[in-house]
Formats: C-alpha cells, sequence, structure tokens
C-alpha cells in the first residue's frame, strides 16, 4: 500500500484509526485524519502549520504523514523497549529478525495472564515497526524526508507541551494571587505531589516554592472521576 | 549596544523587548522606555556556540547565564525599589526609591529574587566543576542594568521582560537537550518562571493601568507560550553582560 491509497482508502482508515484508538492514541489519530481531509476522502484540505509545530513537510500531507510516523516511531520504540525488558535484554538492543528469538523473562507480575500479555507485547512490537517502516517508506517513495527517532521534531514537540504546560502555570499562579493576593503564588506542595528534582513525594528544598511540581498520570487519571457528572 | 525602537499598538518600545517581540510575534513585550546601558557591555552579543560544554551541559550553561543574570537583577531591582545602599558588582552604589516592604512589587521581588538564587545555585551544583561560572570569561561577569536611571515602573517593567523572556527561553533550548535526564527539572523551572511572568503583568497592570497579558491570549501562538531560540535570548540578555 502506498501513501495515496492510504489516504484515499476508507477501510484502511478506518483500520489505521481502530490501531491507533486501541493504542490510546486516539485523539491522535482523528487529528491526523483531519489534516489528511475535510470529511470526505479527497485530500484538499489545508491545515495550519500551528496545528503540528515542529513536524517537518513540504506539503500538508507530507506534514501529517510526519506527523503520524513521530506517533509510529515513539510506539515501536515503547514496545521495543518493553520486549526488551519482558526478556531480559538491555533496553538498547535492536528489534530482533523475527519474534520467535522472545521467550518471556520475567515474572508475571500479578497479570491473570502473562503467557498472553506477553505474546501480544511481542506481536505487537512488531506491528508497530512495520507501520513505522511502511510511513517511512511511503514518505521517501514521494521525494520527502522522514522524521526519525531523537531529531529536533521529538524535542520540538516536548517543547510544544513545556509551553502549553507553562500556560497551564501562569494561569495557576494568578488564580492563586486572586484567592490570596498576599500570598506566594509559586509552585505550592500538595498531595500526591513530586518534585522534579529527584522524583521524590515531598517538598522542594531549600524552599517549597522553587520548583513546579509534578503527578504521576495514574494520580492525575485517578482524581478525574470526581469531577465527571 | 542594542537601543533599537520598535513601535506597538500600545506604546513605543526599546530596547529589550525587541527580541522577544520579533522572535515570538507577541505583544508580550514591555511596552515602556528603558534607557540605555551604561557600561560596556558584552559586543557583538553572546552566542550559543560560546556557552561551555556541549550536548546537556552546554545547556545547562545557558541556563545558568540566564538564571545569574535573574537572580542579580532581582537584587538590584529589591534595592532601587527600597532603600538601596548597596553597590552592585561594578561598583555602583544603588539609590533606592523608598517604597515600602508591603507594595506588592517590593514583596514580590523579595520573594522571587530568592527563588532565582536558588535556581541559580541548583545549576551551579548540577554542573559542578563544568559551571561556565568558573571559566574565563564568565567567571568575572558582571551585570549592569542601569538600576540608578530607572523609575519604579520601569523596574517592574524589566523584572517582568526578563521572567518573560526567561520562560521561552527555556523552551527554545529543550531542542538542544541530548538526553531527557534534565527536561523535568528545566520544566519545573521554566513553569515557575511563567509564574513569575503572569504575577510581576498582574501587579504591573494594577499599579500602572497597563494591559500586559497574562499570559498568551487564544488568539496569540493558540494560548501557548513561544519558545525562542537561544542566539536570540543571548543577543537580548547580552545588553546588560559586562565581560572582564
Amino acid at each position: 500500500m502506498d501513501s495515496s491509497s492510504f489516504l484515499n482508502d476508507p477501510v484502511s482508515r478506518r483500520a489505521f484509526m481502530a490501531r491507533m484508538t486501541a493504542a490510546g492514541l486516539g485523539t491522535a489519530a482523528a487529528m491526523l485524519l483531519a489534516g489528511c481531509g475535510n470529511g470526505d476522502d479527497n485530500n484538499s484540505n489545508v491545515i495550519p502549520n500551528a496545528n503540528f509545530p515542529g513536524i517537518p513537510g513540504r506539503t500538508v500531507t507530507e506534514v501529517v504523514l510526519n506527523y503520524a510516523l513521530t506517533l509510529e516511531i515513539l510506539e515501536a520504540d515503547l514496545y521495543r523497549q518493553a520486549l526488551n525488558k519482558a526478556t531480559g535484554r538491555a533496553l538498547t538492543e535492536n528489534l530482533a529478525a523475527n519474534s520467535s528469538a522472545y521467550t518471556l523473562t520475567v515474572s508475571g507480575g500479578g497479570l491473570a495472564d502473562p503467557q498472553a500479555a506477553f505474546a501480544y507485547l511481542r506481536d505487537f512490537a512488531f506491528v508497530e515497526a512495520a507501520h513505522r517502516d511502511f510511513l517511512t517508506t511511503a514518505i521517501q517513495a514521494s521525494g520527502g524526508t522522514p522524521v526519525t527517532r531523537r531529531t529536533a521534531g521529538y524535542k520540538q514537540l516536548v517543547a510544544t507541551a513545556v509551553a502549553i504546560h507553562s500556560t497551564e502555570a501562569r494561569h495557576s499562579s494568578i488564580i492563586d494571587y486572586l484567592l490570596e493576593p498576599t500570598g506566594n503564588p509559586g509552585p505550592e506542595f500538595l498531595t500526591g505531589d513530586r518534585r522534579v528534582t529527584d522524583r521524590a513525594n515531598a517538598e522542594n528544598t531549600p524552599s517549597e516554592d522553587t520548583f513546579q511540581y509534578y503527578l504521576d498520570p495514574p494520580t492525575v487519571i485517578a482524581a478525574l472521576p470526581a469531577y465527571n457528572v | 549596544m542594542m537601543n533599537q525602537t520598535i513601535s506597538t499598538p500600545e506604546t513605543e518600545v526599546k530596547p529589550f523587548s525587541r527580541y522577544a517581540k520579533a522572535a515570538a510575534g507577541l505583544a508580550l513585550a514591555a511596552a515602556v522606555t528603558l534607557p540605555k546601558r551604561a557600561a560596556a557591555v558584552v559586543n557583538p552579543p553572546l552566542t550559543f556556540a560560546q556557552i561551555p560544554g556541549t550536548g546537556d551541559t552546554k545547556v545547562l550553561n545557558y541556563a545558568l547565564a540566564l538564571e545569574a543574570l535573574e537572580a542579580d537583577l532581582y537584587v538590584q531591582a529589591l534595592q532601587r525599589l527600597t532603600t538601596g545602599g548597596n553597590a552592585n558588582s561594578l561598583g555602583v552604589q544603588i539609590t533606592g526609591l523608598g517604597l515600602s516592604a508591603s507594595e506588592p512589587d517590593v514583596r514580590y521581588t523579595q520573594l522571587f529574587g530568592r527563588v532565582e538564587r536558588e535556581h541559580r545555585d541548583f545549576l551551579i551544583q548540577a554542573l559542578g566543576t563544568n559551571s561556565l561560572l568558573l571559566s574565563a570569561p564568565f567567571n568575572t561577569a558582571k551585570f549592569d542594568f542601569s538600576m540608578n536611571n530607572l523609575s519604579r515602573q520601569q523596574v517592574v517593567n524589566l523584572l517582568y521582560t526578563v521572567e518573560n523572556l526567561g520562560v521561552s527561553a527555556y523552551l527554545g533550548a529543550i531542542p538542544f537537550f541530548v538526553t531527557n535526564t534534565f527536561l523535568l527539572v528545566a520544566g519545573g523551572i521554566q513553569a515557575t518562571e511563567a509564574r513569575h511572568t503572569a504575577t510581576i503583568a498582574y501587579i504591573y497592570n494594577k499599579l500602572f493601568a497597563a494591559t500586559f497579558p497574562i499570559s498568551p491570549p487564544a488568539n496569540v501562538n493558540n494560548g501557548i507560550d513561544p519558545l525562542i531560540a537561544p542566539d536570540v535570548v543571548l543577543q537580548a540578555a547580552s545588553q546588560f553582560i559586562v565581560l572582564g
């Protein structure tokens, strides 16, 4: 399948969306497909570059494909490292040529069926690598330059995430200030917070307000239902 | 010496915010006239290539240069706003404006100044013997803000502008990290700078009936803080740095 068939084939796109959703990237997939077209299957839509900051490409299609490739590289690498961890290999080892090279060597970690989980992990690792390679080939076939692992494109995405984070921090400080005008609008340690210097669940030293704290994603997710109606 | 003037819809701006505006395209720039620097500041401006080290060390040294500037700015600004009396590192006696400690700009200058010193000291400790403050020409660096020429409004404006630039400077430095080791700490410092910026903007607006944005508005850069490349940041910062 080449890139044009991917973009123009509703079945392929549906399958791609289903897989992305299963991987917890449904929103990313929706954004990708929104960039590919405007609801039908033509590719005439134009997206603002601000939607994909730091993602290179000569055309909208190339930018979107590189965005997808960025996510696929991330996923493929996550699975590769997890597979290495599960099979006692160094995390830096490349993916083996054949899935039969892998055998589970760690404990089940409380899973009801660790062998089934391992089988999925192994299979998905190869599937994600295939997706990554497909997109790389598709971009190259059209004369474009695919993004690669640990390029500036990655760090640009991180920078964008941090930029959103600091905008939230601005909002937080002003709400703090409005609630308590004579107080300290700097970072404040709350239950569950971790400090960035050593990830400890403790206040910053020497002063509480020196660095922004963070929460682990599971802690955040666990807190959400209290606000759902 | 950078003393060009640009115009915004609000008022005339010079010179520091020129770079932030040019790089970010945002109306987050300072909006009062700052006087020209008096001392022999580094010229041509510093570049990222001149920052010592490679990889993550280079990025941390870049951050340290900015934190050292900020920490010293707060020391001098607090003296200017209050009683003055102490000489800065260039030997210039700072004349105080006599503001009370209960004034909001004084209170937060004191509070945020302490935080910036802690950021600086954290980076010094993290870098150890690789700190740029241990090697020439940075080991003799001093900071000249022409503090005695600044009004109360100009002092707060300068604090806002430097903090705001710091937010974007960290963002612009992230792509230069080689590993992820210090990303979390950089994000923790950067968000703290953002808190300072927002608070100072709020105080500035209250004191001087201004309209500095607390954060990027939704219709500017999608409401997201902009990044500014290290060379652009260093060009702006160099007007306050005296080497040797």
